[in-house]
């Protein structure tokens, strides 16, 4: 359930990706793990999705376990919001899929990396709680 | 309580807004004008409702090959006719997948694919509009799912368009859509109105010069006619033979002149319907312009006119032997038409290559640079009389260009009232067909 | 030691840093870090955290004595993560808060070389007031963004 007072709509411009995120997860084993995104994509009202391109750490903890806590930041009142998601599934077709693959070659095309930067999936996350910080 | 009131009253405020934006959007669109005007408007309405400094409209080529800006605002004019192949930086990947884009924090973005692929060189293409876009947004215009056009907005700011805006700019793009392709279709139909137009005035033309050559410059012979068959009568009974042997030499002369006259008339008649065959033929240079110089022996005598042929015995060329006499047969009547008694014109021919030079240089009264500059045009044309007042259409010129161009050749004129004028005329000595 | 000698001059660049605790129940939590100060003998890490973004970690800490710290150079994203068990936690000296001003500094001047407002930046991470949580790496691991990231360092490569 989300906070109440907070929507997901009310934070769009830190849904851009104009500042990266941080995003922590957690092994099974309880180790937490730290890194950086791009973006957290806006998918609707109570979900986001983030890009898979290669597998890393923060994928697989997330495969075993859902829980992943993201901090996006505001670009233009950079107030911090913290994000609980639990993951859903992946996407590797679909509106969302197309439209996250739509955006990373629209920026590859520019550099002739077309090929480089392939999406491998939209890995979609339910919004548990927002909380500003 | 007061802040549900606020966000209310600032929602209110917002559909307001685009209420308004949609009445003068539509307004504007259903106003016939040109392409240019059309997107002008659209970005100007666009430009005051969502404040956005930079914009432009994109049409595709008919291949769907290649965008090119036909409208912008906020951006020097030297953008306009800029172009982007489709699929190509964002706006051509827009127009390329018919899908609308919504982007920024692009240069960070761009720094960070950069930085994570080093391979080979960093080869950006340069964005259309600003080099340093933070916020992009394009919006592909579509009609029966094909592409009109393109609007790209941007901004050095980030988050410009809000989804609020992007959906807005999506509802309003059919409609823009169909807008502008509507006034294609009114400019096209413009550019076909002026063709029409300019063929009838081409036309018009022609009716009119053929009635003017039937009302006036044919009806003189015929009317001298009757006057020479009243004489012929007047003579017969005075018994005078020779009087009435210098009577036939003038209606000789006449009758040649009609025949000549309708000829020509016969001719352009043909060339302005597209009736002139050309049967390409090898013809023995010297032998053709000695037959034709023949027929107007009796002119060239009775002016005592000086015309010698300097062409090679095997000089041959290759043309449709029809319209080249034509060609011969009015320039050299006009050379003895504008020479003095006892002047001269010489007709030689020399080869370059493949080519073959004719020049007919006289020694005739010449044209001045007004008269040289309508030469072998329709409307310039009015009957000159020559030294002798020999009466003249003034089609022959217009025909002899026409000819000329159907024999793949080149005609140039020089001329001055002191020395005379100088025709010459270039002929393919071989042509490829 | 698992830390790279090389990591000493990197880790004193302003950097981005991020901690990142689980608790128990296997729930994460990201810390904002505003900077760290290493020690290449012990591999001990202090960082430096506004107390109001550290108290949910520091009480996952209590009941799982495990942590992360993420550290990214912004220009070339090169960037590495260290893991290690807890230490122990205590308020800032003066002097390290006087550091933490120094580093927010340093680090929002260059956030604003890419076109952020340093000033933004800076209201969201300094909050006063700040606690070092101390703990050793025993793991580090290669962050820089490319395929196979993740890797854990060769001790042959130190």
């Amino acid at each position: 359930m989300n906070d109440p007072q907070v929507k997901l709509e009310e934070i769009m411009p830190a849904l851009q990706g104009v500042i990266p995120a941080i995003v922590a997860t957690s092994s099974l084993a309880r180790i937490p793990n730290a890194t950086y995104i791009s973006q957290v994509y806006y998918v609707d009202g109570n979900h986001v999705a983030l890009s898979y391109q290669f597998f890393n750490k923060t994928i697989r903890n997330v495969r075993e376990n859902p829980i992943l806590v993201t901090i996006v930041t505001c670009p233009v009142e950079y107030v911090l919001h913290k994000l609980t998601l639990r993951y859903v599934e992946s996407q590797t077709s679909g509106e969302v899929f197309e439209n996250m693959s739509m955006q990373l070659d629209a920026l590859a095309i520019v550099q002739h990396k077309e090929g480089i930067f392939k999406l491998k999936a939209a890995d979609i996350y339910e919004v548990i709680s927002i909380e500003k910080i | 309580m007061s802040v549900e009131v606020e966000n209310l009253v600032s929602q209110l405020e917002e559909a307001n807004r685009k209420m308004e934006t949609i009445r003068k959007v539509s307004f504007e669109l259903n106003r016939l004008m040109t392409l240019p005007e059309k997107l002008h408007s659209i970005l100007a309405i666009l430009s005051e409702q969502f404040g956005v400094a930079n914009s432009l409209i994109l049409i595709p080529d008919q291949n769907n090959s290649v965008l090119t800006v036909f409208a912008s605002h906020g951006y020097d004019t030297s953008i306009i006719g800029r172009q982007v192949p489709l699929g190509q930086g964002i706006v051509g990947l827009s127009a390329q997948r018919k899908k609308h884009i919504n982007l920024t924090g692009i240069r960070r973005k761009q720094h960070y694919l950069a930085t994570v692929s080093k391979e080979g060189d960093l080869d950006i293409v340069s964005p259309i509009g600003l080099p340093d876009a933070e916020s992009q947004v394009a919006i592909p215009l579509l009609s029966n799912d094909e592409l009109v056009a393109v609007l790209m907005a941007e901004s050095r700011n980030f988050c410009v368009f809000d989804k609020a805006d992007e959906s807005f700019l999506i509802t309003l793009a059919q409609p823009l859509a169909v807008s502008i392709q509507n006034s294609m279709l009114y400019d096209s139909m413009e550019e076909k109105i002026r063709e029409r137009t300019a063929e009838l005035q081409r036309l018009n033309r022609t009716k009119d010069k053929f009635f003017s050559i039937i009302s006036h410059d044919l009806r003189g012979p015929v009317t001298s006619f009757q006057s020479l068959t009243r004489l012929f009568s007047h003579y017969n009974k005075q018994g005078e033979s020779e009087k009435i042997e210098s009577l036939c030499t003038m209606v000789d002369q006449s009758v040649d002149n009609l025949n000549h006259l309708l000829e020509n008339l016969l001719d352009w008649s043909l060339s302005q319907t597209n009736g002139i065959q050309c049967f390409f033929e090898r013809i023995s240079l010297k032998d053709f312009i000695q037959r034709i110089v023949e027929i107007y022996q009796v002119n060239i005598s009775s002016k005592e006119i000086d015309v010698r042929l300097v062409v090679g015995e095997d000089l041959q060329i290759i043309a449709d032997h029809h319209t080249l006499a034509t060609v011969f047969r009015n320039l050299i009547s006009n050379s003895i038409k504008f020479t003095p008694r006892r002047g001269s014109l010489v007709i030689s021919a020399a080869t370059n290559d493949d080519i073959v030079l004719v020049q007919l240089k006289d020694t005739g009264v010449g044209m001045d640079c007004a008269r040289l500059s309508t030469l072998f045009q329709l409307q310039g044309q009015r009957t000159t009389s020559g030294t002798e007042k020999e009466k003249g259409t003034g089609l022959g010129l217009v025909l002899v260009k026409e000819f000329m161009e159907l024999n793949r050749g080149k005609i140039s004129v020089e001329s001055d009232p002191v020395t005379g004028t100088t025709v010459t005329l270039q002929l393919p000595r071989d042509v490829n067909r | 030691m698992v830390v790279p000698s090389r990591h000493v001059d990197f880790l004193k660049q302003p950097l981005s840093f991020w901690l990142a605790t689980a608790s128990k129940d296997r729930i994460p939590e990201p810390i904002k870090c505003t900077g760290i100060a290493f020690d290449p003998l012990t591999d001990i890490f202090t960082c430096f955290a506004p107390l109001k973004f550290a108290t949910k970690g520091i009480k996952h800490l209590q009941e799982n004595p495990v942590i992360s710290l993420v550290s990214v150079e912004l220009h070339t994203y090169e960037g590495y993560q260290y893991k290690g068990p807890y230490l122990s936690h205590r308020d800032c000296t003066a002097h390290e808060v006087e550091f933490q001003v120094q580093y927010l500094k340093e680090f929002t001047d260059t956030l604003a070389l890419f076109g952020y407002s340093a000033s933004g930046f800076h209201n969201a991470y300094f909050h006063p007031p700040f606690v070092a949580i101390l703990f050793q790496a025993n793991q580090v691991f290669d962050q820089s963004p490319k395929n196979g990231t993740g890797g854990e360092l060769d001790k042959r490569q130190l």
